[in-house]
């Protein structure tokens, strides 16, 4: 029978919860790099045992952790534990924690700066990798999106990383400017069907994507409307906090924006909002079920300001018709005096039959719905903040 | 002889706490003088590089910030960009350099190091901040 992996990466480090099939036990490892902020932690879609992580801190910078034994033992890229550090002239064996924007005369563009807070231009600062998107064809090669806003690619597991300079050289960069929270590059989704298509997302820019493996790219955010920027119709500027798509029908996005539930049905050419009689339409994750592409999930979040859900009750909701209507799943949910949130990373379904879906709060719970959301059990009740969870099922 | 030292066959005359590094001599016959510099890192930082206590490296002369932090990355390369920048190198803003109960963050990275730190009898310090949750 399959089991379910859940990487759950957290303030404090990062948990791999074991699931049966069933999904109701569990095993509990961690924390890994304990005290260190883990953003995020994905697998492979081709071979599940390798893992990557984003190894954070304010105060010691990035590392980047893999895995190739699912989760049980970790090492940076490039540096195995117990094997030599440096190749024997000197030289690093490698540099996985490098993050260099990329400014070579090559890309011709001027890719130093971004708005500040202040309306002033501001020099491009690495801080952080708030994703990885591991390939969908080969275990090597694997995207990141970081802080400040950029895409990076290694084509050697993690050992080395260079940026997709197209991305923020295409012309808006300079106006963009981060949030309260970052200007943080948080959402990459490659699609299935065809190689030289990937979406991303970032705060406070909006969505992006290239046709063409990541050498150029576009801005995607016509029908979006944002009431606190000077222009809501703006290209660019767009706080879009989660985009989401089923790999069966890669044209259909759905986005989780600062305020608003968008969808675009034609490869984000377009949006419209699909937010219907949801109690509030502020929030952060987005996601679909596995198995039917118009089922979608988000948790409302009061408002910008009050980051906890309405009346102190965790719910969310899932819309069975691609939007506009939805239902308030609260089975097994705390519906009082619950003032959590859900993080953009931190909710993701897994593959098996019935879908589980899954998702962790800012007060340290893990949720799972073995059966597609009508009914919830905590995994785990008391990690520290949930900043990422993702899925994996295992033969 | 301690940890992570040259092999004897470099002829290097070991320097002892509190004393003046001795000439080292090298099987090259090049007279270079070397430090043997104490640095003490953060706890998080030892648990990257595998380590535990302090650290105990070689140094050419002079002694100083830009040449203890070279010597550290170059024997724990998964350490580059924790402490100061890849490319830059400027020191990571919730880290500080203490020496002899002096904060030196502030001081020239070529400066040269205070005695004590050089002979080994005082370690160099990183500090990270106290801060957060």
């Amino acid at each position: 029978m399959s089991s379910i992996r859940l990487l759950v990466g957290t303030r404090k480090g990062g948990f791999v919860l074991t699931g049966d099939g069933k999904r109701q036990r569990w095993n509990v490892s961690g924390p890994f790099f304990g005290g260190w902020e883990i953003y995020h932690m994905k697998g492979s879609p081709v071979n599940p045992d390798r893992i990557y992580a984003s190894q954070t801190s304010g105060w010691f910078g990035q590392i980047i952790q893999r895995s190739d034994d699912g989760g049980k033992t970790w090492h940076q890229p490039g540096t195995p534990a117990g094997e030599p550090t440096t190749t024997p002239d000197g030289t690093p064996m490698a540099e996985s924690n490098k993050f260099v924007y990329d400014t070579s005369p090559e890309t011709g563009k001027p890719l130093t700066t971004h708005q500040w807070y202040d309306g002033t231009q501001h020099p491009w600062e690495f801080k952080r990798v708030w994703h990885l998107e591991p390939s969908l064809s080969d275990p090597d090669t694997v995207y990141a999106g970081v802080e400040d806003a950029a895409i990076f690619r290694s084509n050697d597991g993690g050992q080395n990383w260079h940026e997709l300079a197209g991305l923020r050289g295409h012309g808006t960069g300079p106006q963009w400017s981060p949030g309260a929270g970052g200007m943080g590059l948080h959402t990459i989704l490659l699609d299935p069907t065809n190689p030289n298509r990937i979406y991303i997302a970032i705060s406070a820019a909006g969505t992006f994507r290239t046709d063409d493996g990541g050498k150029t790219w576009k801005p995607i955010n016509r029908g979006l409307k944002s009431q606190y920027i000077p222009d809501p119709d703006a290209e660019v500027g767009h706080c879009v906090h989660r985009i989401a798509m089923h790999r069966s029908r890669p044209d259909v996005l759905f986005m989780q924006k600062h305020w608003d539930v968008m969808r675009s049905d034609d490869a984000g050419d377009n949006w419209h909002e699909v937010s219907g009689n949801l109690p509030t339409d502020f929030g952060f994750p987005v996601e679909v079920h596995a198995h039917e592409p118009e089922t979608i999930y988000v948790v409302p979040i009061t408002s910008d300001s009050l980051h906890y859900p309405p009346d102190g009750k965790l719910r969310v909701y899932r819309s069975s018709s691609g939007g506009n209507e939805w239902e308030p799943l609260t089975r097994g949910l705390p519906q009082a005096n619950c003032f959590v949130n859900v993080l953009r990373d931190a909710m993701t379904a897994d593959a098996l039959d019935p879908c589980g879906v899954y998702f962790g709060t800012t007060g340290g719970q893990v949720y799972c719905s073995p059966d597609g959301g009508d009914n919830w059990t905590p995994v785990v009740r008391d990690l520290p903040a949930v900043l990422s969870v993702e899925a994996q099922v295992l033969p | 002889m301690y940890p992570g030292s040259k092999p004897a066959a470099q002829a290097r005359v070991l320097c002892l706490h509190n004393q003046r590094p001795l000439l080292a001599l090298r099987a090259s016959i090049r007279h270079v003088l070397i430090y043997m510099i104490r640095v003490i890192i953060p706890y998080h930082l030892k648990m990257l590089a595998n380590i535990s206590g302090e650290v105990q490296l070689d140094v050419d002369a002079p002694a100083t910030q830009r040449a203890v932090l070279d010597a550290l990355e170059s024997r724990y390369p998964m350490l580059r960009g924790t402490i100061r920048d890849h490319v830059t190198h400027e020191r990571r803003p919730f880290l500080r350099f203490f020496v002899c109960e002096q904060d030196w963050s502030l001081e020239p990275p070529d400066a040269p190091l205070p005695e004590a730190v050089a002979s080994g009898a005082e370690p160099f310090l990183v500090i990270g901040a106290i801060a957060g949750g």
